[in-house]
């Protein structure tokens, strides 16, 4: 029994971790209405650079969660000009793109998105070649017990911090004036125009606002693993994809939920049947979200930006 | 857009397919030779040298044989293309030699083509990497998971 | 043989440009290879599909060739059409479940399912004892010893000119098939699928049917891939694979089933063998493509050049 509850308590910590890096890729469909599918190598080229500056200047860890910080920002702000702004959302369909009718203006931006992925992977990859790379580590090796639990502060902490970040960022975006003028303006672009907001920079703000987050959450990850490989950019975006897509991608609570969900099936996955199956159950668990048919989810994926 | 509207050429050409396809089949005797591989990275490249030990299956070496070398990158296969080199004998019977022009770092799958005097393919996952200056790094066999998607090490039951 | 000089740096011209031969066989025939996964790419973004999931049907067509010829001693072109017919069972299996989702939910979907395949590959271990030791699917070790090509003497010249006719015929096929009902329906799903839904296209089946041809065609290459390497292993089928397969795709052109290869060209041919960007070929061609699905989203050859085109020929060809 104390297993058991071991497994949950390391699934949902583990989640916490998952949650954070998913944030940022639901933020960015929420103020785009597109899936960013360079969020992964977005957050691992601006690893790289942390880990290649902690490596060359020995720069402390403060600076380099800053550098990582910017750095995914200023990459995030490359990719939307690339990628998602000349698609107006409600503008009449780009010439031709690849897939019309209603799916199309989404898929031409994802399609474009991904061509950014392999550009950012092999610019991170040029920068450090090897395959493990060092990273400023802020671990904790000693467990807290609690009573037969063996609980890592260090992954606590980060679990807190995504729980806190996910259930503030909601309450602002519900609240503040600015939160709320950017759900607008991803909700009703043209409304929000009429109105006088200023949509396209909102936009490009919110978008750059979510890849900084990747980059917080990339350097809080990896700290507590403190080494960086060149698998991080796909697997960040896919267990953000996972988690943001459990929750409903653009819902900021969801994110929280889908995260500590996945965690907690990927423990008790891992105790069945290993690493592999772990992978697999992760996997798995975003097919049958997709293509449930119980769920009246089709619109759900679509949803605006609500906190909840 | 003339040459597919052409019905006898179609045809040709689903033949030349069929016959190569079901042509001539020669076996032959099973004679699988041995191959030990050993690799030595250097240099920025990096570099790969590599040599080859060929045995027939009762242990004598294999003299005056061709073998082309070539790599790929596991990961990415069609592309970081390396061009195949042949090896040269070192005077040591059985013993060949050969280097390679890698473009990366990490696990490449090295191909050991042997033309003459039998067939056969063999290929081994090394693990190379970065060498320090001059010095000469021994590439080791990858193991399975050092190329897995998972980029944290499996976690253990309770601590990490 | 000739005698050739025993030092490692002085090798004859002769062996020198034996190797180089032996590079340009080895990229055509990878080269050709690629162009049945992006052409299998193509077939799913006619109907207006974007799939990241073709290294899947690439990966298990492999293995099941390569499965029928090793273990099975079936001869190449029967393992082949195995693989081809695994491919587009699989192909449309996923198909069904998947066919009312949106674009963007459809990308992700294939995503997951290619992964949940490459990681049941890396479970599955089937061993059987042959002359040489066991042989068979060995789970993350991969599948050793795909020997059909060389207990049958082909040598790698006579695998391209094998893997060309294959192509080509499959480019016959699907050239003619674009002039025919079938292919306009295709192309009307694609476009604008409420519309030919309208026009009395059932979309739903004219999706599955492209769903299972592009799981044949990716199917065939891994098959082919399997055979020319004679070894296999899970971790090639990287979802990195589908990417490129669906760039090629994008950035050659959807106007013709000619636009895949171009892409393919343009990327292994000429950027990568040619080292031209060497170290940042990803870098230059994820860019490259980006700006095309910016200002030409139908590719290079999309459906307005390859009518041009078409209308220069036929007016030289009358003249």
């Amino acid at each position: 029994m104390m297993d058991l509850l071991q497994l949950v308590v390391d699934g949902l910590i583990d989640g916490g971790a998952y949650a954070l890096i998913g944030l940022g890729l639901s933020l960015t469909f929420g103020s785009l209405r597109r899936l960013n599918l360079a969020y992964g190598a977005t957050a691992m080229l601006a690893a790289y650079l942390g880990a290649w500056l902690y490596a060359t200047q020995q720069a402390p860890a403060w600076l380099v969660a800053v550098t990582m910080i910017v750095a995914a920002t200023l990459i995030g702000w490359y990719v939307e000009r690339l990628c998602f702004a000349g698609i107006g959302q409600d503008a009449t369909q780009a010439r031709g793109a690849p897939v019309a009718g209603a799916d199309g203006r989404e898929v031409v931006a994802l399609a474009s998105s991904f061509a950014i992925w392999m550009q950012l992977e092999q610019l991170a990859v040029n920068l450090l070649p090897r395959h493990l790379n060092a990273f400023p580590s802020l671990a904790v090796a000693q467990d807290w017990q609690l009573g037969e639990l063996m609980i890592r502060p260090d992954r606590l902490g980060l679990a807190v911090m995504a729980a806190a970040l996910t259930l503030g960022l909601a309450a602002w975006l519900e609240r503040s004036r600015m939160g709320l003028s950017w759900r607008a303006s991803a909700d009703h672009r043209i409304a929000a125009h009429l109105v006088g907001m200023p949509v396209e920079r909102l936009q490009t703000l919110g978008f750059a606002a979510a890849c900084a987050l990747s980059g917080l959450a990339a350097f809080s990850i990896l700290s507590l693993d403190g080494q960086v490989t060149p698998m991080f950019g796909m697997w960040a975006l896919l267990k953000g994809l996972v988690a943001a897509m459990l929750g409903g991608l653009g819902s900021v609570r969801g994110v929280l939920w889908g995260g500590l969900l996945l965690g907690l099936v990927e423990s008790l996955a891992q105790a069945s049947f290993g690493a592999q199956g772990r992978e697999f159950a992760s996997y798995a668990l975003l097919f049958v979200v997709l293509v449930a048919p119980w769920q009246r989810s089709r619109e759900r994926f679509l949803a605006t930006a609500v906190p909840g | 857009m003339t040459l597919s509207s052409h019905p006898r050429i179609r045809l040709l050409m689903l033949a030349g397919v069929v016959a190569i396809l079901l042509g001539p089949r020669l076996g032959h005797a099973s004679e699988r030779p041995q191959v030990g591989l050993q690799c030595m990275s250097y240099g920025t490249g990096p570099m790969l040298e590599c040599l080859i030990d060929l045995k027939r299956k009762d242990g004598t070496p294999i003299e005056q044989a061709q073998i082309n070398l070539g790599a790929l990158m596991p990961s990415m296969p069609m592309a970081h293309t390396i061009k195949p080199v042949r090896v040269a004998p070192t005077g040591k019977p059985g013993e060949y030699q050969g280097t390679l022009t890698l473009e990366m770092l990490g696990v490449w799958s090295i191909d050991i083509d042997i033309v003459a005097p039998v067939r056969d393919k063999v290929s081994r996952n090394l693990m190379v990497n970065e060498c320090k200056r001059d010095l000469r790094c021994a590439a080791t066999l990858a193991k399975p998971g050092d190329k897995g998607p998972d980029h944290r090490p499996a976690k253990g039951h309770g601590g990490h | 043989m000739a005698a050739q000089p025993r030092t490692v740096s002085g090798h004859s011209s002769a062996w020198v440009n034996e190797a180089v031969g032996q590079h340009l066989i080895g990229l055509s025939s990878d080269m050709a290879i690629m162009s049945l996964l992006a052409l299998s790419a193509y077939v799913l973004l006619l109907v207006g599909r974007v799939s990241f999931g073709q290294q899947a049907f690439f990966g298990l067509g492999a293995y099941a060739s390569g499965v029928l010829s090793v273990m099975f001693h079936a001869p190449l072109l029967l393992a082949l059409g195995f693989g081809m017919a695994f491919g587009a069972l699989c192909s449309w299996l996923l198909a069904m479940p998947t066919m009312p989702l949106s674009g963007l939910q459809y990308a992700v979907a294939t995503l997951a399912f290619g992964e949940m395949a490459r990681i049941v590959l890396s479970g599955w271990q089937w061993q059987v004892l042959s002359p040489d030791g066991p042989v068979g699917p060995a789970g993350i070790e991969g599948f050793r010893d795909i020997r059909w090509l060389l207990e049958h003497d082909i040598t790698p010249a006579h695998f391209l000119g094998m893997t060309l006719a294959i192509l080509a015929l499959v480019l016959v096929v699907l050239m003619r098939t674009e002039r025919t009902r079938l292919g306009v329906a295709l192309r009307m799903t694609g476009q604008d699928d409420t519309l030919a839904a309208t026009q009395g296209i059932d979309v739903s089946q004219v999706r599955l049917f492209a769903a299972a041809v592009a799981g044949a065609l990716a199917a065939l290459g891994g098959g082919l891939y399997a055979h020319r390497t004679t070894y296999i292993e899970p971790a090639l089928f990287d979802p990195m694979l589908g990417v490129h397969a669906v760039g090629y795709a994008l950035l050659g052109g959807l106007g013709t089933a000619l636009g895949p290869l171009v892409g393919v060209i343009f990327d292994l041919g000429l950027l990568d063998a040619t080292h031209l960007f060497s170290g940042w070929r990803m870098v230059v061609f994820g860019g490259l493509l980006a700006l095309f699905l910016r200002w030409r989203p139908r590719g290079l050859l999309d459906e307005q050049l390859v009518h041009r085109l078409s209308q220069i020929l036929n007016w030289k060809a009358r003249a």
